[in-house]
């Protein structure tokens, strides 16, 4: 699927953990995902999966005495992104990887205009001349649908889709090659949602940026994504283009349960129906499939044995212990 | 009711946990060590000692001895009375003091603040009012003018004291009721009178609990210090009462020759607003962990 | 902006003058008698009545308060029982010295202060951060009359190092400033340190780091300018906390300051020199406070709208609405 496209991100058994003074976290554990240039890639899964740890650890600003990264490795392009020192990460944060924040209500300073903050990250990065900066700013503001005379404005008198759109702006000012977005539109209006995917799309499109998009929504991965990996509990568990996701037979249980419960449209439905259970205590390590507990297919060989990934054919991927025998020639 | 069992087993645990983390905390362990000593000392001190015949007998050949000379573990003072007996003495004052204002002030501001919450409008507008008059008025310069207007003494010291902390705690009770007048508001179409209170105040009291427990420890180290301060100029309690403050202001005179009459009342001074002051913070933290990370 | 200024200062007087009346009312209605406290209980009788004349202790208290008042407005804030002398003479002789314990103790508390509980908060769990964390605590239990007395003893008694009785030099004021400061010290210590503890934590901290900013950076211009807001609050409280402590540091160190003439005058119910003083302590306190409020407005830019007039933000509404 992806053989003629050059790879951006390589993330290769990554595991974080959280330490505090009441327990250990494990939020990420073994992870393996590859992201190529231009790519958007949709991260699927439910709130404590840890995606957005995931996304966090690329970009090296987990916090900072409690969240670790015990192993794996992160390549970005050439660079090495575990290894890497903090001025080497500075200098790829916001000028080849920049972040898009959940909520848009506090991820922009109260204290400072919005023109100051966009103008921010140009200087970082190496545009000091204030006519330079300026023009860029009211440039970067017209480009998400702002007027420029608003760069004088305080963040508190923007609305949530507006506040959100400069977030867009700072994280497109230097022309990044990828983007995580950690669910964009969640915090989001419906109605200004889709405005929003629309614009990102857009801009997406224009740039040839490559994006991983953090989302719980399906709906959004259909709309934006060209591929998806379904994660849960710390693991991906199952990885594809979205018309593998979205349409082949074969799945993990935990995605045919995610499908499966969303409401149709169509048919006609009494009940909802959702994935019994609750996800897995994030302290404790467990040895074999972490969706066991929930999972109608479970076998004995399930709790004890972590599932291998098993390619389904064309680079559709699944870890789980059922598609054994299954896998394409 | 099932709500009722299920919210108990969660106020219990948690309790338990701030419990916990309290204890895990060194410092704050140890104020609260340094409190029950002091308490415990306070109370049984009549079963050890004899007020009357250890430090009202006047004895002059016993003036001005030495911490550390047999029998007189703090020294004597200027009239041969044992410091020991009379600082553990004074740390009876000093513990009614702290509690009687932080309950005077809990009770009164609890009131204000509860009624200032639920009746909201002119009422809630009038009173918080008066309550920033009193808020804006150092405390010390209150209690003056009250002793001022009133004389010295203790119950009146009390009374200054805790009519300067009244406005803290009506403001913790209103913020809380206030909160929760608009939570439950959408059941109040139903549930009225007794239901409506009843709701109320068993969600006010746990919530505002914290705030209001931490918030009275803080109170009772201050007061401690007032106390001590209006003595200390005269205004407070006068000797021959043994209260720390009033120690020092007598033992001011010969403190060239006799540091101890100064530096120990202080020191117990020091101490037990320390050991209040710690156990405050440990509380604090203990309640809302996330402050501490 | 001038407006609102105005509007306040306006406000303060029916506060002033309704701290008089109460006062006032309350040392009229209470036991004690100034004359007998000042002339003694065994004094000739046909004197102190006299004198009861003179001071118009026979009135009707309310009478009393109207004269008084009338003369406060002429800015003749009555004749002490006391000391015979003008109040407001006897203020205006002691306010300077009151003035440089107080602001010299806030000043002082804030410049190390804030520095302090910056560090200790960004360093958190370092040595300094201990060391300010301990050294607050044991500031805010020690009693400002202990460390006074413990200084004095010890830098004016046993050392010849600074005059024993304050006020009089520079070197006088040294002490009394340094003893002020050291509690005030301790309270802002904390306040800054947890107020920046707070800001860290925030999104818009981690927005600038994921923007590529150098942490120093990152900690000046979006930590400490946030965090300044709670710390100004508290600061503006805590000057009349100060005030109060300015009275036992005066008494410490003879200091013929207000605070000292207070006590005195409260000893003998000498009802127009406590409460002159006392509403010029409190004057001076409301106009701290203006000051910190105003400070508190140019800072954060959300209490600047409250300021614009309505004709400026009704323009500037029609211009941006998109």
């Amino acid at each position: 699927m992806n053989e003629n496209k050059e790879k951006l991100l390589e993330i290769r058994d990554l595991s974080v953990t959280y330490i505090t003074d009441d327990a250990t976290l494990y939020a990420v554990n073994g992870l393996n995902l590859d992201l190529f240039r231009g790519e958007t890639l949709g991260l699927v899964g439910e709130t404590g999966a840890g995606k957005t740890t995931t996304a966090t650890a690329v970009m090296k600003l987990l916090p900072e005495r409690v969240g670790k990264i015990t192993s794996g490795d992160i390549k970005f392009d050439d660079v090495d992104i575990t290894k890497a020192s903090e001025a080497e990460m500075r200098a790829l944060r916001g000028r080849r990887i920049s972040m898009i924040f959940q909520d848009p209500m506090t991820c922009l300073n109260p204290v400072l205009t919005v023109g100051d903050q966009i103008a921010e990250v140009l200087e970082t990065h190496g545009i000091h001349e204030k006519e330079a900066l300026s023009k860029r700013v009211d440039e970067l503001l017209n480009l998400v649908g702002i007027p420029s005379e608003r760069k004088k404005d305080y963040p508190h008198q923007f609305s949530g889709g507006m506040k959100q759109r400069v977030g867009i702006a700072i994280a497109l000012a230097c022309e990044p090659e990828l983007i995580l977005a950690d669910e964009p539109t969640t915090a989001l209006d419906v109605t200004i949602q889709a405005q929003v995917l629309a614009l990102m799309k857009e801009l997406r499109d224009k740039f040839n940026t490559a994006m991983l998009l953090i989302t719980h929504d399906l709906g959004v991965v259909a709309e934006v994504c060209d591929s998806v990996a379904i994660m849960y509990a710390g693991e991906i568990i199952e990885y594809g283009s979205v018309e593998q996701i979205f349409y082949n037979d074969d799945h993990h249980p935990y995605t045919k349960g995610l499908f499966g419960s969303i409401p149709s449209m169509s048919e006609g439905q009494r009940r909802l129906r959702p994935i019994d259970g609750l996800m897995p205590d994030p302290s404790i390590q467990m040895p074999g499939c972490p969706f066991a507990d929930r999972c109608p297919n479970r076998s004995d060989r399930c709790v004890e044995e972590k599932p291998a990934v098993h390619d389904m054919g064309g680079g559709h991927m699944v870890k789980c212990h059922l598609f054994d025998k299954k896998e394409a020639e | 009711m099932a709500s009722n069992g299920t919210e108990n087993v969660k106020r219990r645990s948690q309790l338990a946990s701030v419990v916990r983390r309290f204890m895990k905390n060194r410092l704050s362990v140890l104020g609260l060590v340094i409190l029950l000593f002091l308490m415990i000392t306070s109370l049984s001190a009549d079963l050890f000692f004899d007020y009357n015949t250890q430090c009202i007998a006047l004895n002059a050949q016993e003036t001005f001895k030495l911490p550390g000379t047999p029998g007189h573990i703090f020294g004597t003072d200027q009239y041969g009375r044992d410091m020991f007996i009379r600082i553990i003495y004074g740390g009876r004052i000093s513990l009614v003091v702290g509690f009687v204002t932080a309950g005077f002030a809990l009770f009164f501001g609890t009131l204000i603040g509860a009624t200032a919450g639920y009746f909201g409008g002119r009422i809630d507008n009038v009173l918080m009012r008066i309550m920033d008059v009193f808020l804006a008025i150092p405390s010390m310069l209150l209690a003056i003018c009250i002793v001022a207007a009133l004389g010295g003494g203790l119950g009146n010291l009390l009374l200054a004291n805790g009519i300067s902390q009244v406005p803290r705690y009506a403001r913790i009770v209103r913020s809380s009721v206030m909160g929760l007048k608009n939570a439950e508001f959408v059941e109040a179409s139903r549930c009225y009178g007794a239901d409506h209170t009843h709701i109320i105040f068993r969600h006010i009291i746990p919530n505002a609990m914290g705030s209001l427990i931490v918030q009275a420890t803080l109170t009772m180290a201050s007061s401690i210090l007032s106390v001590a301060s209006l003595s200390f100029l005269g205004l407070g309690i006068t000797p021959p009462t043994p209260e720390w403050g009033s120690m020092l202001s007598t033992g001011k005179e010969f403190m060239r020759q006799y540091p101890h009459l100064i530096t120990i009342p202080g020191l117990a001074i020091a101490t037990s607003v320390l050991s209040f002051n710690l156990i405050g913070d440990g509380l604090r933290d203990a309640l809302d962990p996330r402050l501490k990370n | 902006m001038t407006r609102y200024i105005l509007k306040r200062l306006v406000l303060m007087i029916p506060i002033v003058l309704g701290i008089s009346f109460i006062i006032f009312t309350i040392i009229s209605v209470t036991p004690g008698d100034p004359v007998q406290l000042i002339m003694g209980a065994d004094a000739d009788p046909v004197l102190m009545e006299a004198k009861r004349e003179e001071w118009g202790l026979n009135d009707n208290f309310l009478v009393r308060y109207a004269k008084y008042i009338g003369g406060v407005v002429t800015g003749d804030l009555g004749t002490s029982y006391r000391t015979g002398n003008s109040v407001a003479g006897e203020i205006a002789q002691r306010l300077p010295k009151t003035m440089v314990i107080a602001l010299g103790g806030i000043g002082l508390s804030v410049l190390v202060g804030v520095p302090l509980g910056l560090i200790s908060a960004v360093k958190q769990y370092s040595f300094i951060d201990y060391f300010a964390r301990v050294l607050a605590m044991l500031l805010t239990a020690i009693p400002a009359f202990w460390l006074g007395l413990m200084s004095l003893l010890y830098f004016c008694l046993k050392h010849r190092w600074l005059p024993a009785t304050g006020g009089e030099s520079a070197a006088g004021f040294i002490l009394p400033v340094l003893v002020l400061a050291a509690s005030a010290t301790a309270t802002q210590t904390r306040t800054t340190r947890s107020s920046v503890l707070e800001a860290i934590r925030q999104d818009y901290v981690k927005m600038a780091r994921a923007k590529g900013v150098k942490e120093s950076r990152v900690i000046f211009k979006h930590v400490l300018r946030n965090s300044i807001l709670p710390v100004i609050t508290i600061a503006g409280m805590n000057i009349g906390v100060q005030m109060g402590g300015t009275v036992v540091i005066e008494n410490v160190f003879a200091i013929s300051g207000m605070g000292n003439f207070l006590v005195n005058s409260v000893r003998v119910k000498d009802a127009p020199a406590i409460v002159g003083t006392l509403m010029v302590v409190a004057t001076f306190i409301a106009l701290m406070n203006l000051v910190v409020d105003l400070i508190y407005a140019v800072v954060d830019p959300r209490l600047k709208s409250q300021f614009t007039t309505t004709k400026k933000r009704i323009k500037r509404h029609a211009q941006t609405n998109t």
